[in-house]
């Protein structure tokens, strides 16, 4: 160590602030160095002299001070206050075990959540494709272009809009469709029970009173599934019947003619496409005109629902031209048909009012007619036993 | 500091006994007034209060409460009309006596009236050269020799260099070695 250097640490030697070899160095400078040695031996000969004595604080001080912090902690501004919280809670913050426990939490939560999510997935196999066809139809004219018939209401088994023409519950019973075709097939059911319910709206005038708040199962028009949402194969059958629900629009919409001939163009090998030709004949024409299809359609669907039906209604169109026995014919025919057999009774009861009243009036129609009397069915083939 | 931060309040008083003396000390041969010195501290200790939240532990405590304590000697100086010329002869306000004097610290146990006598005169000298001395040099210098801070927390109380602290430190004894020469050889004997 030479001069300068030791200048340079001599302050920190004086104070004992050297580490031991520095301390050493300096020791060997100042006994070879007399310069240096003069030097350091008078600053340490007035740092002895320079010794101040220490002095004790008043005794009151410390007090005095406890005080006066206590006072300032009790007024100290919401801001300092506010600052202090903040320090507090930052001081903790910062802490390592705040930390691992904010892991932990943070660790839990993700875990408590991704299990949620897995334990709430259905299994694959319970998965339901939905797909939407279609557009949403448009609203029925019905209401204002039908004004004394509106079959949707009057018949609350009506077919609509997007329904099956023929109900074939195999058909019906897709498998990759099960709910929608399961749904055609009760609704399909209901109408064939409510018809013959429905049908005793009928007065004089034939069918034109509708009956909405009789519990019947009335579907408006515009309800029908062209917007609804169907599984694909139902969609299919739909598009397939197509030809139906256009002929029935044209009924909705009091285009009976047209209608008469969409459905007539149906008619072969489909009873319930021909028993809306009937309807269709009966709401343009009249029931004189409708009558012989009406009988027509209960010999081809002997046994079945629309041969039902079309009895029941040719029966009522008969008893609207006067026609009493005809259709007293028909509807005692329906005595023995379960479905049909309440609604016939009642129409029996009406018929055996208004008998005695157009009884003399009904007489000649009736031997005009040369099918007066006779059911449908008993023009059936010979080997073959009427129905009703 | 980190309980009284956290609210424990017994962690202040700890604080207060184990500062208050060296602070005290500081601040009366600073401003040579017991009274002022009095002031300077418990207003140093209530600052901590007020700004406790605002600590930080990057540096120790001693060290903030220093500098609080620094300043607050800077502030009354300066307001202080009056430069500071004490008396030899006048009685030092707030300065009680008590402690060993350099005779008690220097000599031998044998009571001696003559160098009891020269001990005080030593004494009164020594504070009125400290007294002459420049703040910057002052300051230093009572940091070092009453408070007994190192080097190193000087600069940063006083928020100079570390070699600025010992050029100061130096030149501090200098002047007072020029101050009290005629006692250099008193005290080279007492070696």
């Amino acid at each position: 160590m030479d001069c300068e250097k030791f200048e340079a640490t001599m302050m920190d030697e004086l104070y004992g602030e050297l580490d031991e070899v520095t301390t050493a160095a300096a020791a060997r400078h100042v006994a070879g160095c007399a310069r240096c040695a003069a030097l350091f031996g008078g600053l340490r000969a007035t740092r002895r002299v320079a010794a101040i004595p220490h002095v004790d604080p008043p005794a009151g001080l410390e007090e005095r001070i406890l005080r006066a912090a206590g006072q300032v902690t009790t007024t100290m501004p919401l801001g300092r206050r506010v600052a202090r919280s903040i320090s507090i809670a930052g001081d903790w913050a910062m802490r390592p075990q705040t930390a691992m426990a904010a892991v932990f939490m943070v660790m839990l939560g993700t875990s408590m959540l991704l299990l949620r999510g897995r334990s709430s997935r259905a299994p694959a196999s319970a998965e339901i494709r939905v797909t939407e066809q279609g557009t949403p139809a448009p609203a029925a004219p019905a209401a204002s272009a039908a004004p004394q018939f509106k079959p949707a209401e009057v018949y609350p088994g009506a077919p609509v809009a997007g329904a099956r023409r023929s109900v074939e519950p195999k058909a019906l019973a897709a498998p990759a469709a099960p709910s929608q075709p399961a749904m055609d097939t009760a609704d399909d059911t209901r109408r064939r029970s409510a018809a013959s319910s429905q049908m005793a709206t009928s007065d004089e005038d034939g069918l034109a009173e509708p009956k909405a708040a009789s519990g019947a199962f009335a579907v408006a028009p515009q309800s029908a599934g062209a917007g609804a949402w169907r599984p694909a194969a139902a969609v299919a059958e739909a598009e397939a019947v197509a030809p139906f629900d256009s002929a029935l629009r044209l009924y909705q919409s009091a285009r009976y003619d047209a209608a008469a001939h969409a459905f007539d163009a149906l008619s072969p090998g489909d009873p319930n496409a021909d028993l809306w030709t009937a309807r269709a004949l009966r709401e343009g024409k009249g029931c004189r005109s409708a009558v012989a299809r009406f009988d027509k359609v209960a010999h081809r669907a002997a046994g079945a629902s629309p041969g039902w039906d079309a009895l029941l209604e040719g029966a009522l169109c008969y008893r609207s031209t006067g026609d009493f026995g005809n259709a007293r014919v028909r509807l005692n025919a329906l005595l023995s048909v379960d479905s049909h057999k309440d609604r016939a009774r009642a129409e029996l009861d009406r018929l055996s009012q208004m008998q005695p009243q157009a009884g003399v009036a009904a007489a000649p129609a009736a031997k005009a007619s040369p099918r007066a009397a006779s059911p449908p069915a008993a023009a059936a083939p010979a080997g073959g036993a009427p129905p009703y | 500091m980190i309980r009284f931060q956290s609210g424990d309040r017994s962690a202040f008083a700890v604080l207060l006994r184990r500062h208050q003396a060296p602070l005290y000390n500081f601040a009366l041969r600073h401003l040579g007034n017991g009274h002022t010195a009095e002031e300077i501290v418990q207003d140093a200790f209530v600052r901590v209060v007020q700004s406790a939240a605002e600590f930080k532990h990057e540096a120790r405590f001693s060290t903030w409460v220093y500098t609080i304590a620094r300043n607050l000697c800077i502030d009354h100086l300066r307001k202080s009309a009056l430069r500071r010329h004490p008396s030899l002869d006048a009685p030092r306000q707030g300065e009680t006596g008590a402690g060993p004097t350099l005779g008690e610290q220097t000599a031998d146990a044998r009571p001696d009236v003559e160098r009891a006598a020269a001990a005080g005169e030593i004494r009164e000298q020594v504070l009125a050269a400290i007294a002459e001395l420049p703040d910057e040099q002052r300051e230093v210098f009572l940091m070092r020799e009453v408070s007994n801070l190192p080097f190193k927390e000087i600069s940063r109380i006083v928020g100079v260099p570390e070699n600025t602290v010992k050029s100061r430190m130096r030149y501090a004894l200098e002047r007072l070695q020029e101050e009290l020469s005629d006692f250099e050889e008193y005290a080279r004997a007492l070696r």
